[in-house]
């Protein structure tokens, strides 16, 4: 039984969830975003990331996703596997700008978080 | 927001139901397709790419207030009533695009990654990862969660 496994592809300030099954291959997801972007492939690349967000490798079209290191672990719906987009023509590096952080609680406030109905 | 709670349902009409959604889904994606190349709209090449039709059926995109967007499936984003709403009634949204303005992208960030976590322990029974919140975000996805009905 295959895996699905959950993606955010991100550049500059865009973010594209997509899931794939872990048997599909990277191009499966460069045709996601082709699709989304109207990019053609050819334009179109991924790259893997570390934990601290920087790019390690460059994903190649003919590796699956399971042989990429992404897995049910890594790739929740809760935790999308983070991967970046550098759009050939337009980009000359990979560049990704943070989500806000959060603003300074005041201490009456710190308390423990509402429970989920 | 509601956690995936309600998993003991009746399996086999959640297989029913969800294989029936995707054939919806594909015969939806198809008629969307054919009425947005007649309106003139972005997408009038044909779709290369099967099962992937772009922004105007498949995804969506919602813009935080610090113009961050976030694309996630429609069906996702339908979720909510209120996005729902918000992306029917503006006339020649083609681009189905919600600016939320309201909304952080750290929120909105995790706003989409619930909804995604929603539909997929749906379908799943037995044991379910509890979704986590970082206890900053606590209060103002509270809000949100209001706000949109999730």
């Amino acid at each position: 039984m295959t895996q699905e496994l959950f993606f955010e592809v991100r550049r500059k300030k865009a973010h594209y969830y997509l899931d794939a099954e872990e048997s599909d291959s990277v191009s499966n997801l460069k045709q996601m975003i082709a699709g989304i972007l109207k990019e053609p492939l050819t334009n179109v690349e991924l790259w893997k990331l570390d934990e601290e967000g920087r790019k390690t490798q460059l994903l190649h079209d003919s590796a699956r996703l399971v042989d990429c290191g992404y897995s049910s672990t890594n790739a929740k719906a809760q935790s999308p596997a983070a991967i970046g987009l550098r759009l050939i023509a337009a980009d000359e590096q990979l560049e990704m700008t943070d989500v806000s952080t959060p603003p300074p609680i005041p201490d009456t406030m710190r308390q423990d978080p509402a429970p989920q109905d | 927001m509601s956690a995936g709670s309600s998993s003991g349902e009746g399996t086999t009409t959640d297989q029913f139901t969800k294989l029936k959604l995707i054939e919806e889904e594909k015969e939806g994606e198809k008629k969307e397709e054919q009425e947005d190349s007649q309106e003139g709209s972005s997408s009038t090449e044909p779709v290369k790419y099967p099962g992937v039709t772009g922004e105007n059926s498949v995804y969506v995109k919602l813009v935080s207030s610090d113009d961050h967007e976030y694309y996630i499936r429609r069906e996702l984003a339908e979720k909510s009533s209120v996005i729902r709403d918000m992306l029917r009634t503006p006339s020649g949204n083609e681009e189905n695009t919600v600016h939320l303005h309201m909304v952080d992208s750290r929120i909105l960030r995790t706003m989409c990654r619930y909804l995604t976590y929603q539909k997929d322990y749906i379908k799943k029974q037995g044991e379910i990862e509890q979704f986590k919140i970082p206890s900053d975000d606590a209060y103002e996805l509270l809000l949100v969660a209001g706000f949109f009905g999730i």
